[in-house]
């Protein structure tokens, strides 16, 4: 492994390792204790240690943390949901599926989008087009998510406005994720009415890396255009398409790539509002859940598992650029 | 455009800079139109009161019979008419806007103070020592930053026990925002640490405070400005989304992260209460949005963004 990825994963480590520390002390350090807060304020002493006990919050915190990393870190154990008494990793897996098929679907809305968005921006500089796709991006990062997917379940009446499938389908897991596991099991009509229900919240929860990736296509490649080589193509006489799309473009690409692995990572982790408005049974939705009833061994799962992603998804992009830009990788 | 090296010490021709810097500001458009949408939020959230003189009833005045009114209807026995309807429980969706004008600034304010009080020593300090203080201080910052932001809130509302309160609202979102301000600070003491100045400043003998505070504050100034314009922005945002996760304010309070959640019930009733509250916060969050950059183009234009 290169210098570069070898330093770019060491450094990751100490700060999973804080996570762990956060989302550890988190549960730990609430005012009252985890006991009381869930039992609520008229709770007896005998049932507050009693669920102490159970829980493990008793004993000293070393001991829980050493507990917490060998068990929730190591073999994917976080207990038994307080209220569903159901283990929560297999909650946990069947709602990561869920988030991972709206972040992606969203993901590539705002690529197909976002990318001719930008170019058509750069290659028609200062016209009408591009001052109405800017303004648009502008407005994409303004607007609030979860008003946003109020507006679209008004605009599209027809669409279906909550849940993964109809409440009369269930298709059996296979994968996790229901668009393949219809496939699999050749369910048309379950994969249809996935799509159905996945159209809204995506296009909601695209908005933002859409707008975010469309600004910098527009910047990548305009910087591109003024370029030497593209002077050349110019003067041997090729078209402005050929010029745009076949040499700037490519050179266009290196950043854009790099944006759209990090707001990946950004979109699993902020999809928390976009699933509660669409009732979406992902992990965000499996959070909040968690800390309004204060199941906190949910919560602490829920985060924990989520930031790791996150930090796990930024590392990606990270090595990854160091494979496409080889400046990076041997340090220019 | 700016003539003067980046550490000159404050003070030094502050009149000409300051015309200059407001010319470069209001020749951007988009600039003044963002902060004439900072300027109507800032008065609709300083004088709520006003809004319910004009319309005679108060944000949670509650009239029977008079549920889902359209825009500008009128209910038998109320003097005003409800000039963007009512909810679900017949209160006023106009002067429930304002008093949430007030609520969001507030909390906003708040959260952006908590911020600044708390990154900006950190950064000061991790910038201008150094060290092991820097190490660990960068590290702290790095977890924080770790975490997505609205996760990171939730976090934080969770371990202050889970139920809304806007006082938990307030240190969850300013929490949220100390790493951004952190590191912009330190960026910037870095980069006048090795000026001559400085290293003067240093050998007169002057403290490591009397350091931080003459020479290399002023010069971190202007781009905590933008992240503070910036960051306003977004704690408004931030709050609202916490409130209509069910996190933020207590229900029942006119907020309009609340407001959006209960009226995402009766949607297809009364729509107004979903676009008011909704495109109250989308403005103000673009006006804030836009006096940022705008601030940003103004105040330092090597790092203005070419849109």
């Amino acid at each position: 492994m290169s210098a570069y990825a070898l330093k770019r994963l060491l450094v990751s480590l100490p700060v999973l390792w804080g996570v762990t520390l956060v989302v550890f002390f988190m549960v730990r350090l609430m005012p009252g204790g985890p006991a009381r807060a869930i039992l609520g304020e008229r709770a007896t002493a005998e049932k507050i240690a009693e669920l102490e006990r159970v829980n493990g919050w008793d004993r000293p915190l070393l001991v829980q943390y050493g507990a917490f990393l060998r068990d929730a870190c190591l073999r994917f154990d976080f207990g038994e949901s307080y209220l569903r008494r159901v283990p929560i990793s297999r909650e946990i897996r069947q709602r990561f599926p869920a988030t991972i098929e709206l972040a992606a679907a969203a993901m590539l809305l705002a690529v197909l989008v976002g990318i001719p968005a930008g170019i058509l921006s750069a290659a028609r500089r200062n016209t009408w087009i591009d001052y109405a796709s800017m303004t648009g991006a502008l407005l994409g990062v303004s607007v609030p998510v979860f008003f946003l997917g109020l507006l679209l379940m008004l605009a599209f009446p027809f669409l279906p406005g909550g849940g993964r499938l109809p409440v009369t389908m269930d298709i059996e897991a296979a994968t996790g994720f229901v668009a393949l596991d219809a496939l699999l099991r050749g369910r048309p009509d379950v994969f249809l009415a996935f799509l159905r229900h996945l159209l809204l919240p995506a296009l909601a929860l695209s908005t933002i890396p859409m707008a975010v990736i469309a600004r910098l296509t527009r910047s990548s490649v305009l910087e591109i255009l003024g370029e030497d080589f593209v002077r050349t193509a110019r003067a041997k006489g090729l078209s402005e398409r050929a010029v745009v799309l076949k040499h700037a473009l490519r050179a266009a690409l290196v950043p854009i790539v790099t944006i759209v692995g990090l707001n990946f990572g950004t979109l699993l982790a902020g999809a928390v509002l976009t699933e509660t408005v669409f009732q979406w049974p992902g992990m965000g939705h499996y959070v909040i859940q968690a800390v309004l009833s204060h199941d906190y061994n949910a919560v602490q799962a829920g985060i924990l598992l989520t930031a790791a992603a996150f930090v796990a998804l930024n590392l990606a992009v990270d090595l990854s650029y160091g494979v496409i830009d080889p400046r990076i990788r041997f340090g220019s | 455009m700016n003539g003067e090296p980046a550490g000159t010490p404050a003070g030094a021709d502050a009149a000409p800079k300051a015309r200059r810097r407001w010319r470069a500001f209001a020749r951007k458009r988009s600039a003044l139109a963002g902060a004439a949408l900072v300027a109507v939020f800032l008065l609709l959230a300083l004088f709520p009161s006003a809004v319910r003189a004009l319309a005679g009833h108060g944000p949670t005045a509650q009239f029977r019979g008079a549920q889902f009114l359209q825009p500008g209807a009128r209910a038998g026995g109320v003097e005003g008419a409800f000039w963007l309807g009512t909810d679900d429980l017949g209160q006023d969706v106009l002067v429930r806007l304002a008093y949430g004008a007030r609520k969001s600034l507030v909390i906003g304010l708040a959260s952006v103070a908590l911020a600044l009080l708390v990154g900006v020593p950190l950064g000061l300090a991790c910038g201008h020592f150094g060290g092991a203080l820097d190490f660990l201080g960068m590290r702290l910052v790095d977890v924080m930053l770790a975490f997505p932001s609205i996760l990171l809130a939730v976090a934080v509302m969770a371990a202050l026990g889970g139920r809304p309160d806007e006082r938990n609202v307030v240190i969850a979102v300013g929490l949220v925002n100390v790493p951004v301000f952190a590191r912009q600070v330190r960026a910037s003491v870095l980069s006048v640490k090795a000026l001559d100045y400085v290293t003067a400043c240093r050998a007169l003998g002057a403290g490591h405070l009397r350091i931080m505070a003459l020479a290399i504050l002023p010069n971190a100034l202007a781009p905590v400005v933008v992240l503070g314009t910036l960051g306003l922005g977004t704690a408004i945002l931030s709050a609202a989304g916490l409130s209509f996760l069910g996190l933020g304010v207590e229900p029942g309070t006119p907020e309009w992260g609340a407001m959006l959640t209960k009226a995402r019930d009766f949607l297809r009733n009364a729509p107004w209460a979903v676009l008011a509250p909704g495109l109250a916060i989308t403005l103000v969050v673009l006006g804030f949005n836009l006096l940022g950059d705008g601030l940003r183009d103004a105040l330092d234009p090597k790092s203005a963004t070419r849109f």
